[in-house]
């Protein structure tokens, strides 16, 4: 019996009290300006004559300011390239007209398939990507609304054709306005998540003055007033859409805005007008681009990486949901530069035009840019100190110029011809992110086929949580309550017990700790499920790479089990839980499908997050593990995603003492953390508070990891102050008999013959049996004695005693001082009267002789 | 109580923890003040079907013999003898505890001949190194019976 420390029983509840919002996904406004170059957008060059544009300074002051993004100098191809996420020499649209063709998968269809049709998709506005004009191919490419225009501007921004839906009308209303109004009536009405794209035909020609209430500008005479106009309409057109949505749906959207070219020749400053929009300088292709909003941390903040208007696509995709291995196609995805200041390790950006029948592009990196055509004509160009691109370098260059327009050409010949392989991205044919020029012979491939199910549970699962002063302490027999596999006999799992204590209330550490030591061997568990299965994700011996000549492990590449899984050799023998038995015990190594089931049927492939997080178990520092869905930091629960992702180009090793040959993820150093790419950090985990129930009652914990669909699905570290019962020699199982197999040891069992006792047993009341081995027994007297009721109590002298049932019982009544006052039989009511004031006590008894007692007292 | 309950051998897990699924046999050595230890962990499984005799014929004297013939340890090119103190079956495995007679003050060299279980397929040994503040870890198998490495 434990009859010699403070237990708490385990407290099992079905849902937790507290209620979490739930927008898996984020909407996504997109804003496209016609025409709008950095001379005349506030953030990027000062003018004397500056449009005032309050509502797109603030969105731009609340979120990150790129510097360098790089358009098509025309409008049809950068929106061919945003919807497509490819350069213009891969769809073949790269001047208008032009048309986007089917066989290139735009965003919103991409999108469709990537979130399984979760988003509603919308353009509102200049379309211009349809030659001949197809009224009918938005909805061809997957956009669910469209309405706007077709043609490159209006003829009239107060008298223009509008196609809506594959029909054309006209409109009366000032088109930036009327845009304006489709935009606010189409959000109103999205009750999922939503993706606009709002392709403004302003401050395109033709110029013409807005009404009076949606300007500052007094200037209105030339064009260049009437465009900066337009400017000003567009912003406050832009702050009406925006104020009429509800907070919460402000808060749960991205907010991007981009130009799609420069600033026409006619109204353009700062730049020369042959540099100007249809040009490949700088003042043609050089747009502005912010993005501020949901899950946007850097704040205020400017971003020098090299970018394309191709990167949406990529972007886009992301913030929906999608993880891309850098990115897809000719785009990169920006994402984690939203919250994490890094270098995109891009040293190259392209763009391409066909400037009347010469076709042209241009390359540059952080300093340089060149422009080529097919005639042969070339430019070369410092930009970083020459952005007005006055002094062609060509015929005055040095060597070291030379070399870098030598490799900057090469470069653009690949792009033009292949894939690059210094973009960053997985694409073409590549295995990995550019993984080119890949000469090793090793066996490189990967295996995520796990072995399945095969038995059904024959032995008990023991998960036992309770409290012992300031520790959570976790009984456990490891043996899982789910279905299972193994490849060998020796493999079935067997019970192994464990009593592991972690913090009650952790804190984070100052440190993060590893699953394996620095020597690579695992040191520790990560955790134990609720299930009592241990979290033990660390590869063993022999799943390490090998010297074949001396048989010398290399511990810096062990084999990733959940991607070398299968029944062969050199495979992992991972079953349906993605779990397999060592000498440790049955153990999880990855996603363990066929528990979580158990708990939640269809959570380990839903999209959509259940009302409260399923809380699955804890790690070993005491902070509890999610499976997949969990608070962000706002308190709305999604699905919260990994933000690893295969490290770009070749493997170091020489495939002798380490491992050559792409990054597939063969390796657990195939992966690297990139911050910003998902939600959690490099332990799989996030600073947001979630309230569980637990054995101490409901809890509030600021820290918790996440069991993810995708690498590492358990995390490979620790934030907080881990417990030494998880690590490597302190973790031996207890020994000891469990006699009557309740996957209780005997020294936890306060009866070991009796399966139906232990500390998970139900108690039954009233047999005077303590079935949960909490040391408190309800008798059956306990019982009776509650439901014998008294009456008036204290009295004048008269009183009644109700009997619980039909049986017959006996009352007698005595003084304080012992003396037997009277006594009387009957069943269900007896009445006595007339006693004086007085304390006294009342003999209750049944026909067997059972006795309990009552007082009363007369007043 | 935790003194109670937490009664287990020391060894159990170790640092390390071969996988069933693949036949493993593992020697884990370790220096200890100026002599060297080695904890050696056997599937009984492996180990009765390799010999040929039955769980319960499993003892130190037994262990002792065949490591002697399936093993050779050298240290600084010299031989030394292997001396087992403990073996205990723990659930699937047999658990070796033994030292090398020899004190070994400072290592340069070592080789080592590894035959065990060679006849059970696919067998692998795997031997871990603790010294000079370095590991250095190896598979051996049928195919390759003798390693030596350099400090």
């Amino acid at each position: 019996m434990i009859k010699n420390y403070y237990l708490t029983a385990l407290l099992i509840f079905i849902s937790s009290l507290t209620l979490y919002s739930q927008q898996n996904r984020p909407n996504i406004l997109l804003i496209i300006a016609d025409d709008l170059g950095i001379d005349v957008t506030n953030g990027y060059q000062q003018n004397d004559r500056m449009p005032t544009t309050p509502v797109l300074d603030a969105l731009r002051e609340n979120g990150l300011t790129f510097t360098n993004t790089w358009a098509a100098p025309q409008c049809t191809p950068s929106r061919a390239a945003i919807m497509s996420g490819k350069y213009g020499i891969n769809t073949g649209v790269m001047r208008p007209p032009g048309n986007l063709d089917l066989t290139h998968q735009s965003l919103f269809s991409k999108i469709a398939e990537a979130t399984n049709a979760e988003y509603a998709g919308a353009v509102i506005g200049k379309w211009h990507i349809s030659s001949p004009v197809d009224y009918d191919h938005p909805m061809q490419h997957g956009i669910d609304h469209y309405e706007g225009l077709f043609t490159a501007q209006v003829a009239d921004y107060y008298s223009w054709d509008k196609v809506e839906n594959g029909v054309l009308t006209t409109s009366d209303e000032y088109v930036t306005t009327d845009l304006t109004n489709a935009a606010i009536d189409w959000v109103a009405n999205q009750d999922t998540p939503w993706f606009l794209w709002l392709a403004h035909v302003a401050p395109h020609g033709p110029f013409h003055v807005p009404p009076s209430d949606l300007y500052t500008v007094s200037d209105t005479d030339d064009n260049l007033g009437k465009y900066l106009a337009a400017i000003e309409a567009m912003d406050q057109e832009i702050g009406r859409l925006l104020s009429s949505m509800s907070q919460e749906t402000r808060d749960n959207t991205v907010i991007i805005f981009i130009g799609d070219n420069g600033t026409p020749g006619g109204v353009i400053q700062n730049f020369p007008a042959s540099h100007s929009k249809a040009s490949m300088y700088e003042g043609g292709v050089r747009v502005p681009f912010f993005i501020s909003g949901k899950g946007v941390s850097r704040v205020n903040e400017v971003d020098n990486n090299l970018c394309h208007v191709t990167d949406l696509y990529a972007t886009i995709l992301e913030l929906t949901g999608e993880q891309l291995n850098g990115g897809i196609h000719n785009s990169r995805s920006l994402k984690p530069l939203l919250s994490c200041e890094a270098e995109l390790n891009r040293p190259y950006v392209y763009t391409d035009y066909r400037d009347g029948n010469v076709l042209t592009w241009a390359v540059r990196n952080e300093v340089y840019k060149f422009i080529e055509d097919e005639n042969g004509n070339l430019e070369f160009y410092n930009i970083a100190d020459d952005i007005l691109e006055a002094n062609n370098l060509i015929g005055n260059m040095t060597m070291q110029e030379e070399d870098i327009l030598d490799d900057m050409r090469a470069e653009a010949q690949i792009i033009r011809t292949a894939w690059s392989c210094n973009d960053g991205i997985q694409n073409g044919n590549e295995i990995g992110i550019d993984d080119c020029d890949d000469e090793c012979t090793g066996n490189n491939s990967t295996s995520t086929t796990n072995i399945g199910c095969c038995e059904i549970p024959n032995q008990p699962s023991v998960f036992y949580e309770y409290i012992e002063g300031a520790t959570r302490r976790i009984y456990t027999n490891n043996f899982p309550n789910h279905d299972y596999c193994y490849n060998s006999i020796n493999q079935m799992p067997s019970q192994v017990y464990h009593d592991f204590g972690v913090d009650l209330n952790p804190t984070l550490a100052d440190e993060m700790t590893n699953v394996v030591r620095n020597n690579g061997r695992p040191a520790r568990y990560f955790g134990v499920a609720k299930n009592g299965v241990i979290f033990a994700p660390a590869p063993a011996a022999p799943f390490i790479f090998e010297n074949q000549n001396t048989g010398e492990f290399n511990w810096d590449w062990v084999f990733e089990p959940i991607n070398n899984q299968g029944s062969g050799p050199d495979l992992v023998g991972l079953d349906c839980a993605s779990a397999h038995t060592g000498p440790q015990g049955y153990h999880y190594h990855g996603n363990m499908f066929s528990y979580v089931e158990n708990e939640i049927s269809g959570i380990s492939t839903t999209n959509v997050p259940p009302s409260t997080p399923l809380h699955i178990g804890w790690a070993s520092d005491g902070f509890p593990i999610l499976y997949r869905f969990g608070p962000d930091s706002d308190g709305n629960i999604k699905e919260l995603r990994s933000s690893f992702q295969l490290k770009q180009g070749l493997r170091p090793g020489d495939g002798i003492t380490e491992p050559c040959g792409a990054y597939t993820g063969k390796y657990t150093a195939d992966y690297e953390f990139i911050c910003g790419k998902g939600d959690l950090d490099e332990c799989n985990g996030i600073q947001a508070p979630v309230t569980l129930n637990t054995a101490n009652g409901e809890q509030t914990f600021p820290y918790f990891y996440v069991i993810t669909t995708t690498f590492p699905q358990i995390p490979r570290c620790l934030m907080g102050n881990v417990s030494d019962d998880f690590e490597n020699g302190n973790n031996d199982p207890l020994m000891g008999v469990d006699q009557d197999n309740d996957g209780f040891l005997e020294d936890f069992d306060c009866d070991d013959n009796n399966p139906n006792i232990n500390p998970l047993a139900e108690e039954i009341e009233g047999n005077d049996i303590d079935e949960n081995c909490d040391g408190l027994i309800t008798s059956v007297s306990d019982l009776v004695a509650e439901k014998i009721i008294v009456s008036p109590n204290p009295s004048n002298g008269d009183f009644s005693i109700q009997l619980p049932n039909e049986e017959l019982m006996s009352i007698t009544v005595f003084s304080t001082d012992g003396k037997r006052i009277t006594s009387k039989t009957g069943i269900r009511e007896i009445n006595f009267s007339g006693f004086s004031p007085g304390l006294y006590l009342l003999q209750i008894s049944s026909a067997d002789g059972a006795s309990i007692y009552k007082k009363q007292i007369v007043q | 109580m935790k003194a109670l309950f937490l009664l287990s051998t020391i060894f159990l897990s170790g640092i390390f923890t071969p996988t069933h699924e693949i036949p493993l046999a593992v020697f884990h050595i370790t220096a200890s003040g100026e002599l060297l230890e080695v904890d050696i962990t056997f599937d009984v499984e492996d180990y009765s079907k390799s010999l040929g005799i039955t769980t319960a014929e499993i003892n130190l004297e037994g262990v002792q013999t065949y490591l002697n013939e399936k093993t050779i340890f050298q240290f600084n090119a010299q031989v030394a003898s292997l001396t087992i103190s403990e073996v205990r079956i723990v659930r699937d495995h047999i658990k070796i505890k033994g030292s090398f007679r020899e004190a070994i003050k400072s290592i340069d060299t070592i080789k080592i001949e590894n035959n065990c279980l060679n006849n059970i397929p696919r067998h692998s040994n795997v031997i871990l190194i603790d010294l000079n503040d370095d590991s250095r870890d190896f598979r051996m198998h049928n195919k390759r019976t003798v390693i030596t490495l350099n400090y």
